[in-house]
Formats: structure tokens, C-alpha cells, sequence
């Protein structure tokens, strides 16, 4: 008993059903037994991971699919034990570095290349190199990237390697340069549309078409997003109708409400509310550019237009912040205080001397 | 003697009159003379202190007619209402004392000790003149500030806003007002030494009297004076007098010299010389003190006041010898086990082997253990505070502990077994005279308010005050109020400010007002007091005050926009100051960059934000300390939850939080809240497809925020089903990914990673006798032979029974331990 977006999950290239071109491109690299490394990217729910897997399965058989996951322990310089998951098959391991958080470069120096060291065992396999499938690799430390670099090209023959990540952005050129960047596009809203009547069809309900074009939008095309909150409909409701109200998740809601109360309450004390708000998102592991992100764009729905440029400005300048500084809160409450002054402003109606933009 | 009633008749007849406006008439007491007839029936108490000054002062006609000619004012009318006391705005007001606000002017120049024999009451915020420095200018021409108004006191130096209470005391005793003015102009006209009036007599007098006890205090001081010839003359210990410190040469020798404490001293005394007839009595009769229930005591006080030398003098005075030991010494439990055992019933030989002629009665044979610097007792120390516990519960000899600061957690365990003497700081009338025959000695001239200066700027240390003099003796012999001032300023002790005092100041408004003359290097120097917690403290409540900036402007639409303006320059400034440290204690460690950190987090916010509290709010300590380690928390969880679902789902875990958590939710939560104990089954077979511990559900639950806070929803689930769930969980047999490394690791070393002992386990050891925890041990460690596998969480045992034993066994041992 799995999630329909587990349950459903395409195992083959074949299976995929949007991005054919991407399909076919990859089962041919896979074909040539020239297969390069990898940089994946693309927004989340786009099917990166999925369309890797299946990408491996063209490469070395159903092995790939036999996958267990270990656990590791590491030493680090000032000798505390870390522990490291690794999820493996006979032919590819799957590891998560930025789970170590700064000792990252650990798992790129140690097990890296230990795996990079060692050949195929496995005779019968179709491949000789084994792949290395590194997720969240934006959120690599620098230290860890530079680490990456050398071991790419030295252990080519016995290892290659695929990055995932959301951008490049945060990918240093060298990493870039040594890789084929394959871009995974979000879902359009048909094909998401098309796979959500699918599911539909196999678990054998009615869906009617708005509700799943609704669905679409409300996922912001990312496919996992919309296949959960289908399922959760279809388990709240005996019958799906176009009236049918699709929930919020949980951590959306404290955000409208921090909208709310900087909407209203456009004062100190305000901003106060919205940081208790903001400390229990943050807490509660929601990332804080999705909380700026997700606060900026509801707070567009509320303003007039001609206070948008100026809002989407700071909100962009606020999440350069977050990511350059490390006390996420003083960035987020700083754009809190900015917007504020900004619709107070305009509210006003007065002019308000030093606004540099 | 007319001359005098007339003007206090004035006087009286000023501050009777009522004055209307809020701001305070000054009225010429010559003017007032001439235009007011003088009122037959005045006040009809007539105040003291203006009949002392009167008596005192009319001797001199010059005198008198400066005096006469001070400007005095009148009092504001108080106010009946009566205001609750309120603990912040106290605070404020004590920090504005200091702003004055006016501008600045320059301070007089006047004779030496020109205000001899006058006493001053300052009171209010004056207009010109910070309330620290008008005080310093009293007492540097040779007057008395004290802090209450009195019979005694001379002249009030009032300023604005003077607490009502004070007011009435002043009106009652008719004490002449003036305000800084009228100061100004005595100090620039009164004769030096307090002239020739009677007053300036009798402090000529006091000041000769006590120069001639000195005198003889500094002739009975036990070291001969020194002569050009007694380079060789050596003291008792055979060092040369010239080389020692005057620390050590002018150490007290006798219990008399000792300055202050003289109560506390005289309780030791007693002690000590009870202690044999305590022994005997088994330390069950506390006599009048209630110190005859304890063999040792423990001296606790600020350094440099003298507990070291009271201790040695009170054992010398007694005949006992002493044994010291301080922190130069190692002092962990076994050192201190091996030392004391063999000394705690000792008898001293020094009498048996002394030399003949040694003054060294046969009767010297006790002695006394001095333990100094208790508190420095550190981590290389380990367990030497407990087996100091046990030294002073057993010992046959007196023990007599030193430490500075009791209040430290590490010293709560010899609340029980010791007598506490609290030192307090003598004050300066305690150390006044001797330091005055020290420097008589050493041929210093220092006149007594510099003295006082000194003994304030190094809060009563003596020992500072007396290395501070030989220094100063080296490049000269006369010390002047101001460099007496300086010098102690140079020398005064860094007091490490406290998260919120720094947070106050800052935040409080003063230190940015307009006349405020804190300079910027000022205030970052409350950045550097600690620099870890100041930022975060500013980022927590510079929300909660009420900017002054913004004060001035309209309320409503006007106010709120400056004020928003004002906020959002603080927190853009507090993000500028976050991009900063994140160069400070990233991975590029730019030390260099502390400074601008400090003005971007610090400075620059409390800048734009400070002002009054806002609404009684108090200020608040950083919550992102709290959230910091509560979102670490989570975020494990959340890691946990994601590295064991991972082999059905594809996402990393924030999109484990995003997405799935709601549809984790659904089918985790929903089922027993709807249908109760039918609904287990359902979870755990949910649980079970994704590979997901009782742990990993809790943590589900924790993670959800706002309509899925799930504490909140698990506290309505009842608690059959609660405990229904947790039955059938357990009954079965769960799917598991993968191990963690940790868990089947070496199981002995897990076990003594959970046994820090902490300090309360570690007395209550202590406490216990050792004997019996060692046969536990060796049990314990037969026990893990056999059961090795049982500690396993994964491997389960066969047999219940076993398990019951073994839960059993456990059950005893902790029951013994609590017996204990």
C-alpha cells in the first residue's frame, strides 16, 4: 500500500510520457556505451530522478531496480564519527553528500573514490564504469565541488557520475564544464493533466476534467505535487465534483497567514507576528527561499500593480540574501519590513524621501 | 546671626511661594533679600543644616557674602499623585541622569579644597552637567556628596525631574537649592581650605588628626622603615625588603591591620579556636553561630579584600601551621585522596625539629588546611571538588576553603558541609587610613579624595590600590585628583557586560540621544562585551521599542511611515550584518571584519530603533538560539523519515516536507481519528509500505505546522487508541531498510557514551562510600558478557522470561541507587 506517486511510477524510458525527445536522447546515449557524466536540473516534480533511474535501467538491466541502502560511518578531521546513507544497487550507488552538511567533502574525497577505485566486479554487467547519482548537488559546498572536479576526470574508465540539482546556478563552471547538461523541464499542464486521468482510470474513479486542469494549475507543474494532492482529494471526498475544494498544505497556510498580518498590521508589532510565523516554518524544515518565494507571490495577489516591480524587486534581493548569508530569519524579516513601508507608503499617499532601488 | 535668619527667611519664603510653571524660577538670594519683606514668623522649624552653615560660616564676612550670593532656586511643586514603581523606566532614568540636556560647558576652576566642610545632595537631571562628573567636582574641591538629603546636608543641587519624595524631604529640612550655577560660582569664588570660617577649621583639624594617626599607624606597621643602609636588612622569609612587592611588604601582620570584614574574621576566630572542643563533640552543638556543626569553612569574596590573609593571620594567631594549596596545585580526586589522607590526622613536627633558637613553641603542633581558589578547581581537576566534599566531612584538621565567586553551580556541593563567611568589600573608610600610612611610608602624598576615587575605581581591591601606588611611585610622589582618576580609570577592572544590560543600553534611547556623548568606539565596545549574543539580542527586540527618531513627527499616517522607514533601515542593516558574519565564521574566517560587523548588527539597528519600550514591553532573550536547534532537531528527523522512505520515493527531503508530509498526514493520522483503534491496522500497514519506525510517525507529527500541528491533534486521540496503536505496533514485526551503523556497534562503549555523569550523580557518588560501587561494576561487567546480545535493539530475545530477569535486574540496580 504506496502513494499512486510511488505506486505509479514509470520504470522504463518508455513508460515516461512527456519530454519524448529527452526519452530518446538518453536511451541513446545509454545505447553507445559512451555514456558521459551527467547534470541533471530542473525544477522538483519534473521527474529527474525517475527518468534517471529509468536511464540506468537501459543501461545495465533490471539490476538497478535491487537497490538497498547502507549505512556508513565516516571519521572526520577532528575525529567525530558521521554517519551516511547510501543507497545502492549492484551497478550505480545514489548518495546524498549535502546530508553531512559542511563535511560534504568528506564523502566526495573518501567514498568516492573509493568506489572510483575499484572495478566492475560483476562480469556479467553491461557496463564496465559503475554511475554515481549525487543529489541535491547545487547545495554542494564549494570545498566539495572543487573536489569533485579531479576525481571526474581521473577515474572516468571505472566511474561515472550524475548530478542532480534544481540549477546550475549554484554549480561551479569547472563541474559544468566536464558535464552533459541534460535540463528536465516541468511538466506542461496537459501532460500532467493527461497522467492525472491516467491514475484515475487505473484506480478506477471518475475524475472530472476541470477539477483535474484545476489540480494542474494549483501544482505549480510539478507532477508530484499534483498526483498527491489528487490522491488526497479522492481519499477526502467519496466523489470528486468541480466544485471540489483542493486542500492547502499545512505550511501554506501559516504563510497566508503571515500575509494576512502583514497586510493589516503594518506596524512593529506586525512584523513581530509574522517572525513568530516565520521561526515556525523555519523550524519545521521549510526552506526558506520556498517561504519567500511562496510569500512574494501571494502578497502580488493583494497589491496593486503598480507597486509590483518594487516588491518583486526587493523579494529578489532578499532571497540573493538567504543564500549569501546564514541567519535566514533577519533576511526574511527584512523584506517584511520593506514591503511594509513600501504599501504603507503608497497607502499614505505620501512621499517617502530615500527609497533606493 | 541676622544676617543669617534674614536670608533663610528668604529662603522659606521663596520656596513657599508657589510657582506655576514647570521649569524653576532662579531667583537671586541677594534680590530676593531686597524685594521680600522679611516674614516674622518663618518657617518654624528651622533647618539645621542652614543654622550649622550659619554658625559655621558667619565667622568670615567674605565667606558669607559668597554664600549669600549663590543663586539658590526654588523647588518645583510636587505633585500628590503617586506613581507604581516601575523597574524600566527606574532604569531609563538612572541612564538619563547622565545626559545632560543642554549642551556642554566648561567646569570651573577653583581654590584647593575650597568646599571643605559643605555637604552636597545631587538630585534630578541637571541642565549642563552629567550627575558622575558634578560629583567628581565636588568631591575634588574637598566637599561630601552623599546620595539622600538630610539634616547634614548643606546645598541640593537640583535639576529637572526630581524624584517627589526627595522633594518633600528638602521642603521639610529647608535645605538651600541651587543648580549647577550656583556650584559653579562657589567653587569659583570660595577661599581655598575652606577659608578661615570655623567649618574650614575643623576640617584642618580632622585632616591633622588623622595625619597624625597615621603617622603612628605607619610607625607600628611591623617592617622597620626603610634607611639608605637597610638594603641588607632582610624580613622574616629572608628576602631582601627591597625586593619584595609592597604587596607582600605591607601585608597585614597582625589581625587588627586586616581592613573590614573585622564581624567575619572574629567568626572564624571562633571557630578555629572552638574547633578542638567541636572535634571532641562529634560537630553536634552549633553554638551561638551555628559554625560548631561544621569542620570546615569556606571564606567567599571579590578578590584583593583580604580572605587570604585573614585566613593565614586567624591561623597563625590561633598557633596553628598552615598547609595551603590553591590553584598552582593539581587537584583532581586522586590527587587530593593522596594528599590529605596522611595530613588530615597529622600532628606538626616543626616544633620537634626546629632549631634550637627558633622561636617555635613545643606546643605548635596543630595544623590547618588552607584550600585557596576552590572555584579554580577546572575540568583537568576531575571529581576534585567531590573528594574535597568528602575531605571536609571526615577531616581531623580544620580546613579553611577559599573561593571567589560561590554562586557557580560547581561549588553547590559544599553548601552542606561547609560554614560560609561572605566577605564584602570594605568600604572606604576601612582602607582609607591604611593605605594613607602606606603612602606616608613610601613618602607619597596623596590627599583623601583621591584615596576615595581610588578605592571606587578598583571596587575596594586593596591589593590593586597598593600596586597602583607603587607604580605611581616610581615617577613621582604627589597624586592629584585627576590623575588619581585617570589612574584608577587606566587600571579599572573590564567588567564583562551581560547580554541583556548591553541590549538595555543600547535599545534604551540614551546613548543615541542628541546630546548623548557616547562615542561611536563606545558603543561598539558594547558589541565586543559579547559579541555572540549582543547581535542576536538587538535582532530580537529592537521590534519592541519605540523609535525616538520617529517621535518628533505627527501620529497616524506620518508617524507610522517614519517609523516603518526606521524599522526597515534596521533590519536591512541587520541582513548587511548577517552577509558580514557569514565572512567572519564561514569558511573564509575573516576575524578583521569584527569591527563592521558590530556597527551593521549592532550600532546601525539599535541606532534607527532606539527608544522607549514600546507598551511595558521587557526585553526578551534571542529566541533564534532556541528555533536554531529546535529546526536542527527536525531537520534529523526529517533526514531519518527521508533516508528510510527512500526506497519508495524518489524526492530529497524537503520535498519529503512539502509534499509528501500532507499525504504522510492523511494516512498516518486521519485513520485513527476517524475510526479510532479500526484504524491502526490501516497505519501500520501505511507505516510498514514505507518503511517507517513508531519514531519516524512521532516525528510526522512533530513536523506539522499551523493546521497540522500535531502535538495539538495527538492530544485528542484517546488513549485507548493511543496505547491500542502502540500495543500492536510493538506485537508485530516490522520491515526495517537498513541499520544504522551506530546501532550495532560496540554496545559496551554505547553504554558508557549515556553514563556522563553529571555533577549531582557525580557528589552523589561521592556521597556514597566508593567501596560500594565497585563490586556493582564488576557485576555489571558479568552481566554484559552474558547479555551482549540482548543490548542489541535488533536482535530479539528467544525467552520472556529472560527478558524479565534482565528487566528485573535492571529494576534492582536502579532501586539500589536511589536508596542511596
Amino acid at each position: 500500500m504506496s502513494l499512486w506517486v510511488d505506486k505509479y511510477r514509470p520504470k522504463s524510458l518508455e513508460q515516461l510520457s512527456y519530454h519524448h525527445d529527452l526519452s530518446d536522447r538518453l536511451s541513446s546515449l545509454a545505447a553507445t556505451g559512451d555514456f558521459p557524466h551527467l547534470l541533471v536540473y530542473g525544477p522538483s516534480g519534473a521527474g529527474k530522478k525517475t527518468r534517471i533511474i529509468a536511464t540506468l535501467r537501459e543501461l545495465y538491466g533490471q539490476g538497478v531496480n535491487k537497490i538497498k541502502i547502507d549505512s556508513r560511518v565516516f571519521q572526520t578531521s577532528s575525529s567525530r564519527k558521521l554517519e551516511f546513507n547510501v543507497v545502492s544497487s549492484v551497478y550505480h550507488m545514489e548518495i546524498t553528500p549535502s546530508d553531512m552538511g559542511n563535511n560534504d567533502r568528506l564523502i566526495i574525497q573518501d567514498l568516492l573514490k573509493e568506489v572510483a577505485q575499484t572495478q566492475q566486479v560483476d562480469l556479467s554487467a553491461k557496463q564496465r564504469f559503475k554511475v554515481v547519482i549525487i543529489n541535491e548537488a547545487d547545495s554542494l559546498t564549494r570545498d566539495a565541488q572543487a573536489a569533485l572536479r579531479r576525481t571526474m576526470e581521473k577515474y572516468s574508465p571505472n566511474l561515472r557520475l550524475i548530478l542532480l540539482a534544481n540549477s546550475t546556478s549554484n554549480i561551479i563552471a569547472p563541474i559544468r564544464s566536464r558535464t552533459l547538461l541534460v535540463r528536465v523541464a516541468a511538466p506542461s499542464y496537459t501532460d500532467i493533466q493527461d497522467i492525472l486521468s491516467q491514475v484515475a482510470k487505473k484506480e478506477r474513479f471518475a475524475l472530472p476534467p476541470r477539477i483535474s486542469e484545476r489540480i494542474a494549475r494549483e501544482s505549480g507543474r510539478n507532477l508530484r505535487k499534483a498526483l498527491l494532492t489528487l490522491e488526497a482529494l479522492y481519499s477526502q471526498n467519496d466523489k470528486l465534483s468541480d466544485t471540489t475544494v483542493i486542500p492547502t498544505p499545512d505550511w501554506e497556510v501559516v504563510v497566508n497567514g503571515i500575509v494576512d498580518v502583514i497586510i493589516q498590521e503594518r506596524n512593529a508589532p506586525g512584523i513581530l507576528k509574522a517572525r513568530t510565523k516565520f521561526y515556525d516554518l523555519l523550524s519545521h524544515c521549510i526552506p526558506a527561499d520556498v517561504i519567500l518565494k511562496t510569500l512574494l507571490f501571494k502578497l502580488l495577489e493583494r497589491v496593486d500593480t503598480e507597486l509590483k516591480p518594487e516588491v518583486v524587486y526587493w523579494a529578489a534581493f532578499y532571497e540573493h540574501r538567504l543564500h549569501q548569508g546564514s541567519k535566514v530569519i533577519f533576511h526574511l524579516e527584512a523584506f517584511v519590513a520593506k514591503f511594509m513601508r513600501i504599501l504603507e507608503r503608497y497607502m499614505s499617499g505620501m512621499l517617502d524621501v530615500d527609497m533606493d532601488m | 546671626m541676622s544676617q543669617s535668619q534674614s536670608e533663610s527667611q528668604s529662603r522659606s519664603n521663596s520656596a513657599n511661594s508657589p510657582s506655576k510653571s514647570a521649569s524653576y524660577k532662579r531667583v537671586a538670594a541677594a534680590e530676593a533679600e531686597g524685594n521680600c519683606k522679611p516674614v516674622a514668623s518663618s518657617s518654624p522649624k528651622k533647618s539645621k543644616s542652614a543654622r550649622t552653615i550659619a554658625k559655621d560660616f558667619t565667622s568670615n564676612d567674605d565667606m558669607r557674602s559668597i554664600l549669600d550670593n549663590v543663586p539658590t532656586i526654588e523647588l518645583p511643586p510636587t505633585t500628590g499623585d503617586k506613581k507604581k514603581f516601575n523597574y524600566q523606566e527606574y532604569k531609563a532614568r538612572q541612564a538619563a541622569v547622565n545626559q545632560p540636556t543642554g549642551g556642554q560647558v566648561e567646569l570651573p576652576v577653583g581654590q584647593e579644597n575650597c568646599l571643605a566642610g559643605l555637604t552636597f545632595v545631587f538630585t534630578g537631571i541637571l541642565n549642563t552637567l552629567p550627575r558622575d562628573e558634578g560629583v567628581d567636582l565636588v568631591k575634588r574641591y574637598g566637599g561630601r556628596v552623599t546620595s539622600a538629603p538630610s539634616r547634614n546636608t548643606s546645598y541640593i543641587v537640583l535639576g529637572q525631574e526630581a524624584g517627589a519624595k526627595k522633594l518633600e524631604t528638602i521642603k521639610k529640612l529647608n535645605i538651600p537649592t541651587i543648580d549647577e550655577e550656583g556650584l559653579y560660582k562657589m567653587i569659583r569664588e570660595l577661599p581655598a581650605n575652606g577659608g578661615s570660617t570655623a567649618a574650614g577649621k575643623a576640617a584642618a583639624a580632622k585632616v591633622a588628626a588623622e595625619e597624625k594617626k597615621i603617622k603612628e599607624m605607619a610607625k607600628s606597621m611591623g617592617i622597620p622603615e626603610l634607611k639608605p643602609s637597610s638594603s641588607t636588612s632582610a624580613c622574616a622569609n629572608g628576602t631582601p625588603i627591597r625586593t619584595l612587592l609592597w604587596t607582600d611588604k605591607y601585608a597585614p601582620t597582625s589581625l587588627k591591620d586586616i581592613c573590614g570584614n573585622k564581624g567575619l574574621v572574629a567568626k572564624l576566630q571562633d571557630w578555629l579556636s572552638k574547633w578542638d572542643s567541636n572535634l571532641k563533640a562529634g560537630f553536634k552543638k552549633p553554638g551561638p553561630d551555628g559554625s560548631g556543626l561544621y569542620r570546615a569553612v569556606i571564606i567567599t569574596g571579590p578578590p584583593g579584600i583580604g580572605k587570604t590573609t585573614a585566613a593565614h593571620l586567624v591561623a597563625k594567631s590561633a598557633g596553628y601551621d598552615v598547609i595551603e594549596t590553591n590553584a598552582s596545585d593539581a587537584r583532581s580526586k586522586n590527587v587530593v585522596a593522596e594528599t590529605f589522607n596522611g595530613v588530615l590526622d597529622n600532628t606538626s613536627l616543626r616544633g620537634y625539629f626546629g632549631s634550637k633558637n627558633s622561636n617555635v613553641e613545643a606546643s605548635k603542633k596543630k595544623i590547618v588546611l588552607i584550600m585557596d581558589e576552590v572555584d579554580g578547581m577546572s575540568a583537568g581537576d576531575r571529581g576534585g571538588v567531590g573528594q574535597m566534599v568528602t575531605v571536609c566531612k571526615t577531616t581531623h584538621i580544620p580546613v579553611i576553603l577559599i573561593c571567589n565567586d560561590y554562586s557557580l553551580p560547581k561549588m553547590r556541593p559544599f553548601d552542606k558541609v561547609t560554614f560560609t563567611l561572605a566577605f564584602r568589600r570594605p568600604d572606604a573608610a576601612a582602607i582609607r587610613s591604611r593605605i594613607l600610612s602606606i603612602a606616608y611610608r613610601e613618602g607619597l602624598k596623596i590627599p583623601t579624595p583621591v584615596i576615595d576615587q581610588l578605592v571606587q575605581g578598583s571596587h575596594s581591591d586593596i591589593r590593586q590600590i597598593i600596586n597602583l601606588l607603587s607604580t605611581f611611585r616610581v615617577s613621582g610622589t604627589e597624586m592629584d585628583f585627576d590623575q588619581g582618576k585617570a589612574m584608577s580609570k587606566a587600571w579599572e577592572k573590564h567588567i564583562v557586560m551581560k547580554p541583556f544590560d548591553i541590549a538595555a543600553q543600547l535599545l534604551g534611547g540614551s546613548l543615541f540621544s542628541a546630546n548623548s556623548r557616547s562615542t561611536l568606539n563606545e558603543k561598539l565596545e558594547l558589541y565586543f562585551n559579547d559579541h555572540d549574543f549582543t547581535p542576536l539580542m538587538i535582532q530580537e527586540n529592537y521590534l519592541r521599542t519605540r523609535p525616538q527618531l520617529a517621535r518628533s513627527y505627527a501620529p497616524g499616517a506620518e508617524y507610522n511611515l517614519k517609523s516603518l522607514e526606521l524599522l526597515d533601515k534596521a533590519a536591512l542593516s541587520i541582513s548587511d550584518g548577517d552577509l558580514c558574519d557569514r565572512m567572519i565564521h564561514g569558511s573564509q574566517q575573516q576575524w578583521s571584519l569584527m569591527p563592521l560587523h558590530g556597527i551593521l548588527s549592532t550600532v546601525r539597528p539599535a541606532a534607527y530603533a532606539s527608544g522607549a519600550g514600546a507598551g511595558g514591553e521587557r526585553y526578551q532573550f534571542t529566541s533564534w538560539l532556541g528555533q536554531f536547534s529546535k529546526g536542527n532537531k527536525l531537520m534529523r528527523y526529517l533526514q531519518e523519515i527521508q533516508s528510510h522512505a527512500r526506497l519508495r520515493i524518489s524526492g530529497d527531503r524537503y520535498e519529503v516536507r512539502l509534499q509528501y508530509m500532507s499525504a504522510f498526514f492523511d494516512h498516518l493520522y486521519t485513520p485513527i481519528a476517524t475510526n479510532g483503534v479500526e484504524g491502526v491496522s490501516k497505519l501500520i500497514d501505511f507505516m510498514d509500505s514505507y518503511y517507517m519506525t513508531k519514531e519516524d510517525f512521532d516525528a510526522i507529527l512533530e513536523l506539522g505546522v499551523g493546521p497540522q500541528n500535531g502535538e495539538e491533534l495527538w492530544k485528542k486521540i484517546p488513549t485507548a487508541t493511543k496505547t491500542a496503536f502502540t500495543r500492536k505496533y510493538n506485537a508485530m514485526d516490522h520491515p526495517v531498510p537498513f541499520i544504522r551503523a551506530s546501532a550495532i556497534g560496540d554496545p559496551k562503549k554505547e553504554r558508557a557514551k549515556k553514563e556522563i555523569p553529571d555533577i549531582e550523580e557525580a557528589l552523589d557518588d561521592v556521597i556514597g562510600d566508593d567501596a560500594e560501587d565497585e563490586p556493582e561494576n564488576g557485576k555489571d561487567e558479568e552481566e554484559e558478557s552474558i547479555d551482549d546480545l540482548a543490548k542489541d535493539k535488533y536482535i530479539q530475545r528467544p525467552s520472556k522470561a529472560a527478558a524479565k530477569q534482565a528487566k528485573g535486574k535492571a529494576t534492582s540496580a536502579r532501586g539500589k541507587k536511589s536508596a542511596k
